[in-house]
């Protein structure tokens, strides 16, 4: 862990990343206590306000401060994709690590279970699945969950089998250690550790998915502030106030890229292989 | 070849039973999930007459097993479903719409492969070098923008800014092809973005184990020139993990297209599926999500054998 950290320091992608995510975090976290004016609060005669000192971000269509939408913005989103990988990650690894641990059989048929959910291309899985749920932000977690959480299933296999063959887990057998200790004490940390670390990198992918059914109108109701929802409020205006659609859509790019570097950051540093 | 034909119709016939649970799952979608669809559909708003009307023209008053088997029938027969909303039947509309998106998911994955592929050589080829830094850092940049924005990004741009293309619309490819082109460019390179910049990246990292063999030594060893190894020794064995990425990741232009159909109102299949989510009308989202799924899993069929060909050491002796 301390390896890591230290190696992680001396690329300065990753710290970059690791910045702009801490960044994010800290604005969604403190965003009711900073000098923001109320996102919902419209004001008529300021509408389509251009970017200024008074509105740093320019105002919307109902004259809302479009800079203090996205700091509020940035709160759903990181909660969706939260929720999201907490609800696909618990069963995930459940489900993957019966499919590396049952008997031949079972674990054919979870495997094959996968195989069709993951057959759906991700997206209109997720839009068709919300699309049944009936909108809004609960529905748009339990659809994401449903896409992603036969990936960390397999995942999870796949290291769950590379551990099992381990030399240690031989002895362990060996020695008479149960299945259920050899589970607690060797496969889950093992499988645990890169299953987290993977899910910096799926946790940019359901932002980017949050934003796509957002924009489809599948997310929050209207007033709500988020950064899928005011792109699709912006679309209408795009002529005359082009900055509507700018400013959440970089905030978007840039949470997902903050995330991916930091991800493969991660990543590489916990691969020995990659450090020299 | 006949050996690549009987290893096609091998897994063809695999196909079969993946094929009946990728039903089940899009019959359970509107049909086993947590509630009554017929109350999703309404949005809350019909009386409970209507409800109940709605739940009996879904056939919900019947057992599952029954209802699943009706819709399977019907779907053997080349049936989809009909619409709630309009009554028009889902294989119509797919038929009159799927030339659309063929044509942009076609155009994409022309756009991902012709600018990805080369700018991963070139990666590859000038390890560490400032071409390196840039095609990463534009890679990073890429993976991160959402496909929709980038669309809305290039309207603003080309379309209304610069005014050198059209902003929205759509010509069939049958009519007048330029005429065509000029409203799928935008569309495509918004699609296709993201796809290229995982080809680059992964080019670059296939490339660079390649580069690292032996033979490739041995091809320099001999004085051959150094676009020759990397063409002719390198790129032929770095491109069989890349077929494999490109037929997985049809599913992203597949899904995508729904997004970028409804940005430039082009009339696809995606704008379809959006549509009919607007209108809660399940019996087409099932029978358009049940489409698609098949159509991705034949892709990845292809792409498979595919792979056989490329590689002669997966060939069955």
């Amino acid at each position: 862990m301390r390896a890591t950290l230290v190696w992680m320091r001396r690329t300065p992608l990753s710290v970059a990343g690791s910045a702009i995510v801490l960044l994010l975090v800290a604005l969604a976290l403190t965003a009711p206590i900073l000098p923001l004016r109320n996102p919902g609060r419209m004001n008529v005669v300021k509408r389509f306000a251009p970017p200024s000192l008074e509105f740093w971000f320019g105002t919307d269509h109902l004259g809302r401060d479009v800079l203090s939408r996205v700091v509020y913005g940035a709160r759903f989103s990181l909660r969706i994709g939260a929720l999201t990988i907490l609800l696909a990650g618990g069963p995930g690894v459940v489900v993957g690590i019966l499919g590396a641990m049952a008997p031949p059989r079972t674990a054919g048929l979870i495997m094959r279970g996968l195989d069709v959910l993951m057959s759906f291309p991700a997206l209109l899985l997720a839009v068709a699945v919300a699309a049944a749920l009936g909108t809004g932000g609960r529905s748009i977690v339990t659809a994401l969950a449903v896409v992603y959480f036969p990936r960390i299933a397999r995942l999870t296999r796949g290291i769950a089998l590379s551990v099992l063959t381990q030399e240690y887990v031989t002895a362990a057998r060996g020695l008479g250690t149960s299945g259920v200790r050899l589970l607690g004490r060797t496969v889950l940390p093992n499988c645990l550790s890169v299953v987290v670390v993977q899910s910096s990198l799926y946790f940019a992918e359901v932002l980017l998915a949050e934003a796509a059914l957002s924009f489809l109108g599948l997310g929050e109701a209207p007033p709500a502030p988020t950064w899928g929802g005011m792109l699709y409020e912006a679309q209408k205006n795009m002529r005359n106030a082009p900055w509507i659609a700018i400013f959440p859509g970089s905030a978007i790019a840039l949470a997902v890229f903050g995330l991916n570097l930091f991800g493969d950051a991660v990543r590489d540093a916990m691969d020995p292989r990659l450090r020299t | 070849m006949s050996g690549i034909l009987r290893l096609a119709g091998g897994r063809l016939l695999a196909l079969v039973p993946m094929l009946l649970l990728l039903s089940m799952a899009s019959f359970a979608l509107v049909h086993v999930i947590p509630g009554d669809p017929a109350l999703v559909m309404m949005g809350g708003e019909g009386t409970t007459q209507a409800v109940a009307e709605l739940r009996h023209q879904l056939g919900l008053d019947r057992p599952l097993h029954v209802r699943y088997w009706e819709w399977l029938t019907h779907i053997l027969r080349g049936d989809l479903g009909q619409s709630l909303y309009n009554k028009t039947r889902v294989s119509e509309e797919l038929y009159w719409r799927m030339p659309t998106t063929l044509a942009l998911v076609t155009l994409s994955l022309l756009f991902a492969v012709g600018l990805g592929v080369p700018a991963g050589l070139l990666s590859a080829a000038f390890r560490n070098s400032w071409v390196d830094h840039a095609a990463r850092l534009v890679t990073l940049v890429s993976l991160s923008v959402p496909s929709f924005w980038l669309g809305l990004m290039l309207i603003i741009l080309f379309s209304l800014k610069l005014d050198l293309l059209p902003v929205i619309g759509y010509e069939p490819i049958t009519q007048d092809l330029w005429k065509a082109l000029r409203y799928l460019i935008l569309p495509s390179l918004a699609l296709g973005t993201y796809l290229s910049a995982l080809l680059t990246r992964l080019t670059r990292s296939s490339m660079l184990e390649v580069l690292g063999q032996d033979y490739v030594r041995t091809a320099r060893a001999k004085g051959l020139r150094e676009g020759l190894v990397l063409m002719r020794h390198a790129l032929r064995n770095a491109l069989i993990p890349i077929v494999t990425v490109i037929g997985i990741n049809v599913g992203i232009l597949l899904g995508g297209s729904a997004v970028i159909e409804t940005v430039f109102v082009l009339p696809g299949v995606g704008q379809l599926v959006v549509r009919s989510v607007y209108n809660r009308d399940l019996p087409v989202i099932q029978g358009l999500i049940l489409y698609v799924a098949v159509v991705y899993v034949l892709v990845n069929l292809l792409v498979d054998v595919l792979y056989t060909y490329l590689d002669p050491r997966l060939r069955p002796s």
